[in-house]
């Protein structure tokens, strides 16, 4: 039964939501990608090893503090810690600002998601696979479809935990399952029969192509992909039922998500495989492999199975979209709930339309677009995650037995044991050196291969200069 | 009318006037975007071409954006003489309007073998031609209207040119000579790029 706060009606209900919040473009599309120029199978087992000691304890840590707490990520810290007062809740307002930040740009992809998938009905992209992505990506048409997502973001989320977001995600997540799963089989099939060419471009090991550049991109991918660091897992978790196992749902999740991400690099290769678009696409980034190297892979497929495959594949890419914007709001509308007793529907708008309002700016500037990104991602996220793992190694108390309930085996004193050394050690070093060091281990970088913080501050300044 | 709607009201309007201004200014507020130009290859339709007296025609268009040209002719001819000598193919490949895109290449046969019948081995030409230069990178703040695309309207030709040899000793039969040719065309095009940055945190 849902509490006066809101409650998950079942577990599946929460891991549904949980895993939605996970899965996003980056596991159907950008993985595939990382994984097939960095060593493939090589860099796989790098990303394994990096979930194990970076993605499970933080997303374990993360989610016992919302459980333990049952509040929103501002006052979950201001609890644990013993003081109203404490100087912790800045972790609460860095997930938050993050979760905001991300927003902004995250329903504008989302809205070409959606727009690609009305254009299968009207011969959009089937008509002109290579263009339409570059037609629509930025100006009017962006900020109208925009609107529309974010509309919808805020009615699933003014409905409530379970009245809403368990809701819509119960039928999002595993239809999104059934198109990916259905794609794969397909597209595996169909690569088999051409010489698994694109099969061997993604799983193809190669050590070689692993450097420190390539540890600090894996580990990165670890918890963009979790949806660490945003308040977003925190906060899903403080709606927890008490008897529900922090331990075994957090890996459920954590694995569903890695599960995801690998059937997007047995989709995506095998496609531009047997399409014979490898050559063309095969070093395509995120946004160019979902809306021009895709599309032409469908044109390529032929008149009704390409519509078909098309088709599902957007509407799969959408629900991916929608369910991570969806955890995303409901932070910062959680926050306000528990904070200033607002209606939530009252929160829900008011949030949404300060998200759209600055998601104009990324619905019309490429820059604008990914400044939002980096700075959530070197202002509020890296170090919201590394300071989180710290608190709830140290600081917070339970969480070693929560982590504990409901398993035979104990497992959090050694969890809580890499919460305070392993996991935020490893954050730090490869977020310093990735800000520090390009692709290229040079130092700071150039114009053309900056460094991460050489590309914050270019982005800054060319933002602000209409650039 | 509690303070929170007022507060929701007011952002309403400035979400308003941010739509305005966005769907009023987007072309200033535009990214300037990098654009790169690739190479990539493909095969030319089969070709056909007409049988003239001596050899043959074969023409040909090239695609759009299309930047070079590689044929390939295999001449394959066959014949009957008791003692053929002499013979050769000559093999042009030809621009619009007659213009020579390449060296010619011939190849004869003197002294051909076998008192049965002659049999040339298939004579394989190879003409590269590249008659235009991609692109070179640029930007843009329009994706939309962007379009370097290059059509060509004009046709290119494979000219075949054979002269069959004289046999020195009359056979019982007369002397007589069939040929056939294949040819491909490789192509290479440019296709241009955007450059777009993707976020990492999707």
């Amino acid at each position: 039964m849902a509490g006066a706060r809101g409650q998950w009606n079942s577990r599946f209900g929460f891991i549904m939501a949980a895993v939605g919040s996970a899965v996003g473009l980056g596991n159907l599309v950008r993985f595939p990608r990382e994984m097939a120029g960095q060593g493939g199978a090589a860099f796989l087992l790098v990303y394994l090893l990096l979930l194990l000691l970076v993605g499970l304890p933080a997303i374990l840590g993360e989610m016992s503090l919302g459980k333990l707490s049952n509040l929103s990520p501002v006052n979950a810290f201001r609890k644990l810690a013993g003081n109203s007062k404490s100087k912790w809740a800045v972790l609460g307002v860095f997930g938050m600002l993050a979760a905001i930040f991300v927003l902004f740009f995250y329903t504008v992809i989302a809205g070409w998601a959606l727009r690609f998938f009305f254009e299968s009905f009207r011969d959009g992209w089937w008509s002109d696979p290579t263009g339409l992505h570059g037609e629509i990506a930025y100006g009017p048409a962006s900020i109208f479809w925009n609107l529309a997502v974010t509309a919808v973001t805020v009615y699933i989320v003014s409905r409530g935990i379970s009245g809403g977001i368990e809701k819509a995600t119960v039928i999002m997540m595993p239809a999104l399952f059934a198109i990916v799963i259905g794609i794969v089989i397909f597209a595996t099939i169909k690569d088999a029969a051409s010489g698994w060419e694109g099969v061997k471009a993604v799983w193809q090991p190669d050590f070689s192509e692993l450097r420190m550049t390539h540890v600090a991109k894996a580990t990165g991918q670890v918890f963009f992909s979790l949806s660490l660091g945003q308040g977003a897992m925190l906060t899903y978790a403080s709606y927890m039922e008490k008897k529900q196992s922090v331990a075994k749902d957090g890996s459920t999740i954590a694995f569903a998500d890695t599960g995801v991400a690998l059937l997007g690099a047995m989709m995506v290769f095998p496609i531009l495989g047997f399409t014979g678009l490898l050559l063309q696409y095969g070093e395509a980034g995120t946004f160019d492999m979902a809306f021009i190297a895709l599309p032409n892979a469908f044109v390529a497929m032929g008149d009704v199975i390409g519509r078909i495959v098309g088709t599902v594949f957007f509407l799969g890419l959408f629900f991916a979209a929608l369910s991570s914007a969806i955890s995303l709001l409901e932070v910062p509308v959680s926050v306000m709930v528990d904070n200033l007793k607002t209606a939530r529907w009252k929160a829900a708008v008011l949030v949404g339309m300060i998200t759209y309002s600055f998601g104009v700016l990324a619905a019309t500037s490429q820059t604008w677009l990914t400044l939002f990104d980096e700075v959530a991602i070197n202002v509020f996220i890296v170090v919201g995650v590394a300071l989180t793992t710290l608190f709830a190694g140290w600081k917070a108390p339970g969480v070693a037995k929560e982590l504990d309930a409901g398993l035979k085996s104990r497992i959090g004193v050694y969890l809580v044991w890499m919460m305070r050394t392993v996991t935020p050690a490893l954050i730090l070093i490869t977020f310093v050196y990735g800000g520090l060091f390009n692709g290229d281990n040079e130092f700071w970088g150039t114009h053309d291969n900056p460094s991460n913080w050489l590309h914050l501050v270019e982005l800054t300044r060319d933002a602000f200069a209409g650039r | 009318m509690e303070r929170i709607d007022v507060i929701i009201a007011s952002v309403g309007a400035a979400a308003i006037v941010a739509t305005v201004l966005g769907v009023v200014f987007y072309e200033e507020l535009a990214s300037v975007q990098d654009v790169t130009f690739d190479e990539f290859d493909r095969e030319v339709a089969a070709l056909t071409g007409e049988d003239v007296t001596g050899g043959a025609n074969y023409q040909f268009m090239v695609g759009q954006n299309a930047t070079s040209a590689s044929v390939t002719v295999v001449v394959r001819h066959d014949g009957a003489a008791y003692n053929p000598s002499g013979g050769s193919v000559r093999v042009e490949f030809l621009g619009p309007n007659g213009t020579s895109l390449s060296d010619t290449q011939q190849l004869t046969c003197s002294g051909c073998p076998s008192p049965t019948g002659t049999q040339l081995a298939p004579l394989t030409f190879t003409f590269d031609a590249r008659f235009f230069d991609a692109p070179t990178d640029t930007t843009t703040e329009d994706p939309a209207a962007f379009d370097q695309n290059k059509t060509w309207m004009d046709n290119y030709q494979v000219r075949i040119t054979i002269t069959n040899p004289t046999d020195t000793v009359p056979s019982q039969a007369g002397a007589s000579y069939t040929f056939e040719a294949d040819i491909t065309v490789a192509e290479t095009y440019f296709q241009h790029r955007f450059v777009s940055e993707s976020p990492e945190n999707i």
